[in-house]
């Protein structure tokens, strides 16, 4: 654990160099060190002060001799502490003991850190680290072809350890993904918890979580690329730029849409970013029993001012006014008045929901940034 | 991975793979590792490869060429056989030449590297479909050396050629079987092969979490070659995604064209996956977020547009709902009276594909 050139690595970093831990930001001592920070988490860890002892790599109090020598063994069982062969001696006898408490204080070690670290990542040192490891794609990308490398950041789906295992979080398809490698698949989830992915975005609105590689990857990642290309060397024809086309939007797009910047708000999604099945070049059509019928999922409004929710209710005001003001003055023809009633069934469903939507009790749970 | 060992693995894919282990193990001086191996299984084999690995003008002549170590291996048997007088040996093994040649290679390397694959992801090419020239058309002008590296793939290659060449052909013959792959998977036995694996998930699971990993299927997003690499399409999410491991990431999705999945489905529409509309919904402190809410209410209403229109069609199809947490109930309850309007079509689309059941 310890590093072998003399000076003893903190527990921390020790613990955040080990394998399957690169996920985790090395919390700084001060943080811990504040109880403020550490409310509540005492009657979550077994054996906490002990824990949190092991941490910051403190030796236990002088008052009592015994604890003393047992703690300092446990600490140079691990090869934490300084090397100090007077207490050496007096360990021995409770050493069966000791290696077993040490055990459990290890995992106890590792909860606390993990809960006091999903703590630490959404404060600001904390968050400032991770934006670090975020821009130099210590997390990876997503897996999504349409997403294009986009970079994601580490989330869990609980608050509560041993729940679910840490999972990634996609600001450009606003999904989350299994981590590709195997060794993330026994790091609790709620380590880093629920809020810190979309918190991180929102904290820096500015940074460009765009397309990483434009076009490259879907195409051919210039990693890959070379590999193939000797591979079928024969037939060398010049790759061609074939550029994503990108969704023609209207003109006056909004520079923020709901407090997220027009270009942050889920590049990964919306025309062109849709998979579309294909049989021989032709579409599968959606009425096909086997069609495609997931395409909303990664839809977005060609227009985003659709999803100012506010001011599409003021449109439909209007509209029902100008509707009433027309309704006294002419009468409609039997036909119109068929058609008007198709085209207001058709979008029943989608305004009927966003005028319940619309209404403050249906969604307590929103949070509007502005 | 297991496949990888059987027998029932193709000629083709054992042959490459073979080739490229072969030059692996012979770009490394030492041979230590194969010792063990060889020497349980092919002691004169295990004689004739250290001959020639003792002979430094045999390894200038033939280079680090797999091949060249076969054929240097295979003399070596040939002579060694003819040498002990074993003539009643002979002809027979001159007749099964190609069949000992791979008999050997696998004996020599399936145990070994078996980590460094990648054609996990092909299936077996029947030698029927491969020799019907019908299902070739078109293919000599895409490959280079169409001949020979037919002739290689078929198992009937014997040109003495030089290394290069013989690398050139060997380049070929895989860009033939993978383009031949292609047209052979939307077969019916090439579709039922492909389906056994990925059954078996032999392509992978679906990395997003909503999914609870759900098998892969290779797509390519052109059926024309050196374009894109293979990527992998979710039947549960309808989406595509890049192969984690890199060795995947570097095979050509012409070889799977764009057509196979959707004609898999179509043709074995039984195992089509319950599509689910639960959704990762980011939340902050338990409050879900504004800009993320509000898009998933905007695609929320294009899934009940969608849900209208195949209705409208007679098609009543369901997703499975997310109706877990509490939060989620009203919210359940909100789109069961949203779509109450919509109820009366629904009943008569109902009869609709009653009617539609019965006639399939």
């Amino acid at each position: 654990m310890s590093s072998s050139e003399g000076a003893p690595e903190s527990w921390i970093s020790s613990f955040c160099s080990l394998m399957g831990h690169e996920f985790f930001a090395e919390v700084s001592e001060d943080f811990i060190e504040d109880d403020f920070n550490l409310t509540g988490l005492q009657s979550q860890v077994p054996m906490y002060k002990e824990a949190l002892e092991m941490i910051l790599d403190v030796e236990p109090e002088d008052d009592d001799e015994e604890e003393e020598e047992e703690e300092d063994e446990e600490d140079e069982d691990d090869a934490l502490g300084d090397d100090r062969p007077g207490y050496r001696r007096a360990g021995d006898r409770r050493h069966a003991r000791v290696a077993s408490d040490l055990s459990v204080i290890e995992s106890s070690a590792e909860l606390l850190y993990g809960l006091i670290h999903q703590r630490y990542i959404t404060s600001r040192p904390g968050i400032q680290q991770m934006l670090e490891k975020y821009e130099m794609q210590h997390f990876g990308v997503c897996p999504r072809v349409n997403c294009n490398g986009c970079k994601v950041l580490p989330v869990g789906r609980s608050d509560t350890p041993g729940q679910e295992t840490v999972k990634l979080f996609c600001p450009g398809c606003m999904d989350i993904y299994t981590p590709p490698n195997s060794r993330f698949h026994s790091v609790d989830g709620a380590f880093f918890g629920t809020t810190f992915g979309c918190l991180f975005f929102m904290t820096f609105p500015d940074l460009d979580i765009g397309p990483r590689l434009d076009a490259s990857l879907s195409i051919m990642s210039p990693r890959n690329a070379a590999p193939t290309q000797s591979r079928t060397g024969s037939v060398t024809r010049p790759q061609p730029s074939r550029q994503v086309l990108e969704s023609p939007t209207p003109e006056n797009q909004p520079l923020e849409i709901n407090g997220v910047r027009t270009s942050n708000l889920c590049p990964g999604l919306g025309k062109g970013k849709i998979y579309d099945p294909r049989i021989y070049g032709f579409k599968v059509s959606e009425v096909s029993r086997v069609g495609p019928r997931m395409k909303w999922l990664r839809t977005k409004p060609k227009n985003v001012i659709e999803l100012d929710e506010a001011w599409n209710n003021e449109q439909e005001l209007l509209q029902l006014q100008d509707k009433d003001d027309k309704d006294g003055d002419t009468v409609m023809k039997p036909e119109q008045v068929q058609d008007a009633a198709i085209a207001n069934r058709k979008k029943a469903p989608m305004r009927r929901r966003r005028n319940l939507n619309q209404s403050a009790p249906t969604d307590p749970m929103d949070v509007h940034v502005r | 991975m297991e496949d990888f060992n059987s027998e029932t693995d193709s000629d083709y894919t054992s042959y490459w793979r073979d080739w490229r282990n072969e030059r692996m193990s012979t770009s490394s001086p030492c041979c230590g590792k194969w010792r063990p191996k060889r020497e349980g299984s092919e002691l004169e084999d295990h004689d004739a490869y250290c001959a020639r690995n003792a002979g430094p003008d045999a390894l200038a002549s033939n280079g680090l060429d797999g091949h060249g170590v076969v054929e240097m291996a295979w003399r070596g048997i040939m002579s060694e056989s003819a040498y002990d007088g074993d003539v009643d040996y002979y002809p027979d093994i001159y007749e099964n030449r190609d069949i000992w040649t791979m008999k050997m290679l696998m004996a020599i390397v399936s145990a070994q590297f078996v980590s460094s694959r990648g054609n996990e992801y092909f299936c077996e090419i029947d030698e029927d479909y491969l020799t019907d020239r019908f299902n070739l058309t078109g293919l000599n002008t895409e490959v280079s050396y169409y001949q020979y590296a037919l002739d290689l793939v078929t198992d009937v290659f014997d040109l003495d050629a030089d290394d290069d060449l013989r690398e050139q052909i060997e380049k070929s013959a895989r860009h033939l079987y993978g383009l031949v792959h292609a047209r052979y998977i939307v077969t019916t036995r090439g579709l039922a092969k492909m389906l056994e694996k990925y059954k078996k998930s032999d392509f992978g699971k679906c990395p997003r979490v909503m999914c609870e990993g759900h098998a892969l299927l290779p797509v390519g997003q052109s059926d024309i070659p050196n374009q894109s690499t293979v990527k992998l399409y979710c039947p549960k999410c309808e989406d595509i995604y890049n192969p984690k491991s890199s060795r995947h990431a570097s095979i050509d999705g012409a070889y799977f064209g764009t057509s196979f999945h959707s004609i898999l489905f179509q043709v074995y529409p039984a195992l089509n996956p319950e599509k689910s509309a639960r959704r990762y919904e980011p939340r902050i402190y338990g409050f879900r977020v504004h800009a993320a809410a509000a898009l998933a209410r905007y695609q929320d209403g294009n899934r009940e547009d969608l849900k209208w229109r195949l209705s409208e069609a007679g098609i009543n199809h369901k997703f499975i709902e997310d109706s877990d947490s509490d939060e989620d109930a009203f919210e359940y309850d909100e789109e069961v009276e949203a779509v109450e309007p919509a109820k009366a079509e629904r009943v008569i689309g109902d009869a609709a594909s009653g009617r539609m059941d019965i006639g399939n």
